[in-house]
């Protein structure tokens, strides 16, 4: 046997991989990770600088790898009707880098459209499944947050108390009270008392810029370290080009390009693909073979189809007083889920969550903010920019997306990275559900900004930002209808598992990091009690 | 509460004036990574070409002083523009391109060279531009001069955004007060069971 080959192999080091590499390594298998990206170095944050904002126009920093054109990032070609802004960070911690912090979990009901509604399918797991995972993964993570919110079920208390919500949370919560809707102060992942050795959170805002002093639960800062000390092995500036099988069709490890470029194999008893809903599809259909012609793991035909974002709209009051968006840590202070289930009076099934958002500085402000419509130029230029800034609260609609097949990631025929592996070509189209929710969601967010006082409302329109990518390698029962089982393991590769985004059924009408950790950790638990199969 | 910089104050404390502009400019420069060589070879004089004139016009329609704010080319957006052209192709072109389309604007609509316009008719000549949209590089070129203002300190004092650099440094901001939920808490449960 091999000295190199380690008990289990995780391509991917963010919130899955790391979550899923430090279980295992606490259970006592040998782990080693590979990570296209490198560490980043938080005392060059840009988070820091004064030209913070041009990274939302350019720079190493940006959200999109189009954009960033790393040597580690993969372009991404978007099409469809809707063709997707796939926003997605390469560095160890992934996109954790440059998230929000947003920490809400899925609901009950999330896990069984199929059954409540006649949507969609429902999971193979419940939410009872998860429960304990999402508390070991908040632990992990370190969150703050309030318990007692009768719009979610019970959960323990908050690792650290929550966040101040700020001018604009207080005075959109008094709107939702006044109009009789549910809201609550958000559980982020950013803690606001010293936690695990992690500083408290000093709400200078700027947290999708870099976190420089590691309040933000990036899990470059959470999970990694504690996994390295136990004895996870993590490879940087490792590029995984396909999944290797054995001739029994298992998987046996990975061939990889190093820093230098050259091609290396890591082998292992079991794979674990974490590299997000496009990242994920991507390198399994890129890994065929004479057993697999259509892909690794794509008996169904399913490997990058039902592709899910969260359709997203961003509507902006405009108030008389400062609201000082700008001030505070950027994940959300409070959300409403009065819209979160089907009321079928509203013309489409399922339902969305109202985000209260900051904002960034002065630079977005003048840019366009969230809204897009830049301040004029010319005489009016520094009377509408008094008026916006700092007085915009913004509310987000993120609804939920169903799964469907034409939404989807191939390989693009052209397009290729740094070191040849064709890129991922990924297509969307809105369905009409969804541009139905999010009308509804405009004028509920129109009532909610009248009854706060808003005295100017500013609207996004159509928009199709990627944050969330999921669906693509989807969990069931059924090897017809989805690509991995109930504990993510593939059904054509016994030894395979694929633990991200990618494996959602469903994409419920939350952010999804939180569940990305909790199902990773499960995982991490079913790979362990089955070790007996690889062994 | 900081005192409020007005732009009469802003004025007095010697920020404009030519030595002042190049403090300003060397600071805009800095910001775009360019050694120090580099902003010896290109310094803020270069302003006295045409170009150059026809940019601080520009950029002092987008952005004109006003409203206690100074104009675009007083806190030195000129000088960054001139030099984040150096770096970045996309605004060399916008520049470029951009500047010979308002000219074409010019001389078909107002018979002229846009520096010879009256304020209305640049104003006039301006929104000729934008009217062609992006393949104008109009927007282009107003947005890299909004960048150009409002990564200013001086700017930033002027609007009341405090940029808090350094550890240590923090927004005072109320801790969260659970009173503010006492309307909700009264509700009763919300969610929806899976059965």
């Amino acid at each position: 046997m091999p000295d190199n080959r380690a008990d289990v192999l995780v391509i991917g080091s963010g919130p899955a991989g790391a979550a899923v590499t430090k279980r295992l390594t606490d259970l006592g298998a040998r782990v080693v990770c590979l990570e296209q990206g490198d560490w980043t170095k938080p005392a060059a944050y840009p988070s820091l600088r004064h030209d913070w904002e041009i990274q939302l126009r350019r720079g190493s920093f940006h959200f999109s790898p189009n954009v960033r054109r790393k040597p580690e990032d993969y372009p991404v070609v978007a099409a469809g009707g809707n063709p997707p802004n796939v926003l997605m960070f390469n560095a160890v911690g992934g996109s954790t880098i440059h998230w929000t912090g947003h920490f809400p979990r899925f609901h009950p009901s999330d896990f069984r459209v199929k059954s409540l509604d006649g949507i969609a399918d429902d999971w193979p797991i419940r939410y009872e499944d998860l429960e304990r995972y999402y508390d070991m993964n908040d632990e992990e993570m370190g969150v703050a947050g309030l318990a007692g919110d009768p719009a979610n079920p019970p959960r323990r208390q908050r690792p650290t108390p929550p966040l101040p919500l700020g001018v604009l949370g207080e005075t959109i919560g008094r709107a939702f009270d006044k109009l009789g809707w549910y809201w609550w102060v958000s559980d982020n992942a950013i803690i606001s008392r010293p936690y695990n050795g992690r500083r408290a959170c000093d709400l200078r805002g700027r947290c999708m810029f870099g976190c420089p002093i590691g309040a933000k639960a990036s899990t470059d800062v959470t999970y990694w370290p504690k996994a390295l000390r136990k004895g996870a092995v993590l490879k940087t500036r490792t590029r995984v080009r396909e999944i290797l099988l054995d001739g029994n069709g298992r998987a046996r490890g990975a061939l990889y390009y190093d820093r230098q470029g050259n091609l290396q194999e890591q082998l292992a008893r079991v794979v674990v693909v974490s590299a997000n809903g496009v990242g994920t599809p991507r390198l399994l259909l890129n890994s065929k073979s004479k057993l697999f012609p259509q892909g690794l793991a794509n008996s169904s035909g399913l490997v990058g189809k039902c592709f899910m974002i969260h359709p997203f709209r961003f509507i902006e009051g405009v108030f008389e007083e400062r609201m000082d968006g700008h001030y505070g840590p950027f994940g959300i202070p409070a959300f409403s889920q009065q819209f979160y289930e089907t009321d079928l009076k509203r013309g489409f099934v399922r339902g969305y969550t109202f985000l209260l958002e900051r904002s960034f500085g002065p630079l977005h402000h003048a840019w366009g903010s969230f809204s897009g419509q830049a301040v004029p130029w010319g005489a009016e230029h520094h009377h509408v920019m008094r008026r916006r800034f700092p007085h915009i609260i913004r509310i987000t609609i993120l609804g939920e997306d169903l799964p469907e097949e034409n939404n989807r990631v191939e390989l693009d025929r052209e397009a290729k990275d740094s070191n040849g592996i064709p890129a991922p070509r990924v297509s969307y189209t809105y369905s009409e559900n969804s541009l139905k929710m999010l009308e509804h969601g405009l004028s509920m967010a129109r009532l909610a900004f009248e009854a706060a006082g808003a005295i100017e409302i500013l609207d996004s329109g159509i928009i199709v930002p990627a944050f969330h990518l999921m669906g693509t390698a989807r969990m069931g029962h059924d090897p017809k209808n989805s690509v991995v089982n109930a504990w993510h393991r593939a059904h054509d590769v016994p030894n395979l598992f694929v633990v991200d985004g990618s494996s959602f059924t469903t994409g419920a009408a939350v952010n999804p990091t939180s569940t990305i950790g909790a199902l990773a950790l499960r995982a991490a638990d079913g790979i362990w009690q089955n070790r007996s199969e690889w062994i | 509460m900081k005192r409020k910089l007005t732009r009469r104050r802003f004025l007095k404390s010697g920020l404009t004036g030519s030595l002042a502009i190049r403090a300003v400019a060397a600071t805009a420069i800095s910001a775009t990574g360019l050694s120090e060589t580099q902003q010896r070879a290109s310094p803020a004089a270069t302003v006295r070409r045409h170009e150059d004139k026809l940019l601080q016009a520009i950029t002092d329609e987008i952005i004109p002083a006003g409203d206690g704010m100074p104009a675009a080319s007083e806190v030195g957006s000129v000088e960054y523009l001139e030099k984040l052209a150096q770096t970045l192709p996309d605004l060399k072109r916008a520049l470029g391109e951009g500047l010979k389309t308002l000219q074409e604007v010019c001389r078909r609509s107002f018979s002229g060279d846009f520096l010879n316009l009256s304020k209305a008719k640049r104003v006039e000549a301006l929104k000729e531009w934008e009217k062609k949209g992006a393949e104008g590089f109009f927007p282009t070129l107003r947005d890299y001069i909004y960048e150009a203002y409002y990564t200013q300190p001086q700017v930033w004092r002027l609007i009341g955004y405090d940029f808090y650099p350094a550890k240590g440094q923090r927004p005072a901001m109320k801790a969260f007060d659970a009173a503010a939920l006492k309307e909700v808490r009264k509700r009763p449960k919300f969610y929806r069971e899976a059965g």
